[in-house]
């Protein structure tokens, strides 16, 4: 193994069938938890159907098989539940690039030991609210969202697969159009592979039954290494044709998001008068504040005597969510989670997204994969 | 002070801008009497917040005065001061207010005449951009 | 670490959340995405729901009414109740619900009454009456074209207000009714009537405003003064053939509305005055009816908490809180949906059906 690309299925007949692409993913998570390397996985299992993902944390290899499969339609965040919930124990976790960018951010704020973590990356191209792709199905599919059994989303197409086998595919573009298809924050999001994570593993440019495995970190060399010597998983090199389809997938995803950046920063951005609509509509229930992976102060300054305004109207948004963009938008990684929990509908991911873009103009830093806080941190004289 | 003058809210580090207001006046130099200066020990020691709640309690203005690069009588918050400044720039126009409504200055303890004429420029400034009528209002 | 399905026991609307639990404790909630009411969207309350079992006032105990309250046994403490409610004739025994009690809970209440042959019972529903007509779906509120609110709903009722504002951003035209000079739901209407009360706005008004109410219409009752409002707005939906979504407090109202009657203050105040011995089951009756519970002969509560009824009770019973039991809630529109026990209750606590079980044994109850 030199290379630092290489495709990798599961040797364990139940996870090879279940798995996504092979179960290679699973496979490694079942070489962890026997070898005893961690205590626990945390990852996704299905709830009562196939929008329903619940984080879940496996601490029996036997149960692996509930969480095999992958999940469009579970827009979740695991950086908190570590943050708060697993601190005290070795873990892995499959994350998406969102997550292990929020478990990068905690790291630098030592709220997320990262000897104690492993981060099994899962490229990404978007994830779908439930209810939005329930709508979604019903409306343009025309399909008892019920009867779906998969979902996949692949070349630009988001697939669906009915209890009958059969297969029914409409492009993301036209869904989008129409105000369905990914969150918006996911079709701005240009970090499908998670090179922040110890492997990022895929089935962009792989082959049927295999995982294509991206290493990135020595750590994750030592773990694909480990899951092959002991007979978890068996690995080949893939081929040329196959690395540069995989970066031809990547490149053009950037370039789409980099294009629905300029739409939603800056095209069709709110403009002051939208915006006083909006945060009219706050009712300060710190929703925002509570769901973002990142705001792990246990005494929170927007609950200061000194910001309050009166109960019955909206908070003065300079001392509300301007207070909040000072203390995290440098780090804001544009998981959406605020805008997704927001029971006043507002756009609250944008401001922190376009806030975050102008800080990584002027000072470089990228949120969630730089190793380091942001400078505006830094102690230097610069 | 006529209803039309801007108020500006001054945040002073000890050691140097506030020195200099001080210098400025026992010097006997006329500078408007529209700041209200607060006294900080250290521009390093100001956050974005206290902007904000400057501006959302009213203020016209906000003005920040620390010490020149390199004399921080607490080795680098100036410059720690410098980067929050650079991002409340940034920050106000998404909220509707003018960035030139904010300012900030090295002045020194002897610069009283750079105080005097910092904030003569800067009410100026603000007297023709008129009071500040935020668009949200309650 | 586990995360489980549950709903929100906060008020009404029926949220689906995700309590979080570690080693049988619950530590938190997580976004619950796939709940079609809420789609993971919870107001604060609701986020802070899993807190009500850590309350630090856990009722652990049984207790009974010494000088003080101190604690007791179930065998002590059901004995002393059900001597106490033997020695009354059923005419002088008053039962008290509650709106956050389950249906199940509610149904035994009913059934224990009935063969005791206790007529006085109803839960406390503030100034909401009896109804059983078809609500306005929050389908209905998202896609109508004209909403008229009564209250703060966007502050009170937040998952509701969301409906609102996508009504409005479909075009929708609001109008809103309320006391104060200003109020969250005021500020994202077309128009904001500041009124002295609902009866002034029903009189001086309310005709106005019918004129805009049309079939895809819906109006919203967030609060009443008096309980005869709300058939005078149900008059004016069905006029003009508009929906209509009272929204009460608890999460069962709705539920409990099905079995036990909903009962005002004043007549929650005539029931005490009759009564010479009360049974409250979940309801901090001391809360809003003070001083007036000082008259009964003998009190009997069950509680999840210390709190102020079960402080002047002469006999209390640790119950169960939502969470640590099964059973079911009906929501404002009248969806039932299922609630399961995800931890166990602490200490000696047992839900509100099984407390009511044992009374019923000690008296002598026969079930069938």
């Amino acid at each position: 193994m030199d290379s630092n690309y290489l495709l990798a299925r599961a040797k364990d007949k139940d996870l090879l069938e279940k798995g996504e692409c092979g179960g290679a993913v699973s496979s490694i998570f079942q070489y962890l938890l026997d070898c005893n390397l961690v205590e626990g996985v945390l990852n996704l299992s299905h709830g009562e159907d196939i929008y329903d993902g619940i984080p879940t944390l496996i601490e029996d290899s036997n149960d692996l098989i509930e969480t095999c499969g992958s999940l469009h339609c579970a827009p979740t965040m695991f950086g908190e539940l570590i943050s708060k919930y697993l601190q005290d124990i070795r873990l892995a976790v499959a994350v998406k690039p969102c997550d292990a960018m929020a478990i990068k951010e905690l790291e630098n704020r030592h709220q997320i030991d990262s000897d104690k973590i492993y981060k099994v990356g899962l490229n990404c191209g978007g994830t779908v609210l439930p209810i939005t792709a329930r709508k979604m199905i019903e409306l343009f599919y025309e399909i008892d969202p019920a009867d779906v059994v998969k979902e996949e989303i692949d070349k630009g197409k988001f697939i669906i697969e009915l209890t009958d086998g059969s297969h029914k595919d409409l492009k993301i573009d036209d869904l989008e159009d129409e105000g369905y298809g990914r969150r918006v924050n996911c079709q701005r999001c240009e970090q499908m592979v998670p090179r922040n994570a110890d492997i990022a593993c895929g089935n962009w440019g792989t082959e049927p039954g295999w995982t294509f495995i991206e290493i990135i970190t020595p750590k994750g060399k030592e773990l694909v290494e480990g899951a092959r010597q002991n007979g978890y998983i068996e690995v080949k090199a893939p081929s040329e044709k196959a690395v540069a389809i995989r970066e031809k997938v990547e490149s053009v995803m950037i370039k789409m998001a980099r294009k629905f950046q300029d739409k939603y920063l800056e095209e069709n951005y709110p403009s002051l008068e939208e915006w006083d609509e909006y945060w009219n509509r706050c009712i300060k229930c710190y929703a925002c504040r509570d769901a973002c992976p990142l705001c792990y102060c246990r005494e929170c300054e927007l609950e200061k005597e000194f910001y309050q305004d009166s109960e019955n109207t909206p908070p003065d948004p300079l001392t509300f969510q301007g207070v909040r963009l000072s203390h995290v938008c440098y780090s804001c990684i544009n998981c959406g989670q605020c805008e997704d929990v927001c029971p006043m509908e507002i756009p609250v991911a944008r401001i922190f997204h376009r806030m975050q873009k102008k800080y990584r103009d002027q000072t470089g830093y990228i949120a969630g994969m730089d190793e380091e806080l942001p400078p505006l941190y830094s102690p230097e004289k610069e | 002070m006529s209803e039309n003058e801007p108020k500006i809210i001054g945040f002073c580090c000890n050691w140097c801008c506030y020195g200099g207001a001080d210098t400025a006046g026992t010097a006997r130099m006329q500078y408007p009497p529209n700041v209200r200066i607060v006294r900080v020990m250290c521009s390093g020691r100001i956050n974005p917040s206290m902007v904000l709640k400057a501006f959302k309690e009213g203020a016209d203005g906000v003005f920040v005065g620390g010490c020149h690069m390199g004399d921080c009588h607490y080795d680098a918050g100036n410059y720690k001061w410098r980067r929050r400044a650079k991002f409340v720039e940034d920050l106000l126009p998404e909220f509707g207010i003018d960035k030139e409504r904010f300012r900030f200055e090295w002045i020194s303890a002897s610069e009283g005449e750079k105080f005097q004429k910092t904030m003569e420029e800067f009410r100026n400034s603000l007297k023709k951009h008129g009071s500040l009528q935020r668009s949200f209002s309650k | 670490m586990k995360l489980t399905h549950t709903i929100c026991p906060s008020c009404s609307v029926g949220c689906g959340i995700n309590l979080i639990t570690q080693k049988q404790e619950a530590v938190g909630t997580y976004p619950y995405k796939r709940h079609p009411i809420n789609e993971g969207k919870n107001c604060k309350k609701g986020r802070e729901c899993y807190e009500l079992l850590n309350e630090e006032k856990r009722l652990l105990n049984p207790h009974i009414k010494k000088s003080n309250l101190v604690k007791s046994d179930w065998e002590e403490s059901l004995n002393l109740a059900v001597s106490e409610m033997k020695s009354c004739e059923p005419g002088e025994i008053g039962i008290i619900g509650s709106g956050n009690c389950t249906n199940e809970e509610c149904e035994i209440l009913k059934k224990f009454a009935t063969s005791l042959g206790v007529e006085n019972i109803g839960f406390p529903a503030g100034n909401f009456p009896y109804f059983d007509f078809e609500t306005a779906s929050l389908n209905d509120v998202e896609n109508s074209q004209f909403i008229l609110i009564i209250g703060n709903i966007l502050k009170e009722y937040p998952l509701i207000g969301r409906k609102v504002i996508q009504a409005k951003e479909n075009g929708a035209e609001i109008i809103t009714i309320d006391y104060l000079e200003k109020t969250n739901t005021g500020m994202i209407s077309d128009q904001y009537i500041q009124t002295k009360s609902i009866r002034d706005f029903l009189d001086k008004q309310a005709k106005e405003i019918q004129a805009k109410l049309t079939e895809s219409s819906v109006i919203i009752v967030g609060k009443l003064d008096h309980k005869e409002e709300l058939e005078e707005f149900q008059q004016i939906a069905a006029k003009s053939n508009s929906k209509i979504i009272p929204v009460m407090k608890e999460c069962n109202s709705r539920g409990a509305m099905k079995t036990l009657s909903p009962l005002s203050e004043e007549k929650l105040k005539a029931m005490i005055d009759k009564v010479k011995l009360l049974y409250v089951v979940e309801d901090d009756i001391v809360s809003h009816m003070g001083e007036a519970v000082k008259k009964l002969d003998f009190l009997i509560t069950q509680s999840t908490t210390l709190n102020r009824t079960a402080l002047v009770s002469d006999v209390v019973f640790p119950a169960a809180c939502w969470a640590e039991k099964t059973g079911s809630f009906t929501n404002v529109t009248g969806n039932t949906q299922n609630v399961q026990q995800i931890v166990p209750p602490p200490g000696e606590a047992m839900d509100d059906a099984a407390i009511i079980m044992k009374i019923a044994e000690k008296m002598e109850i026969d079930w069938e």
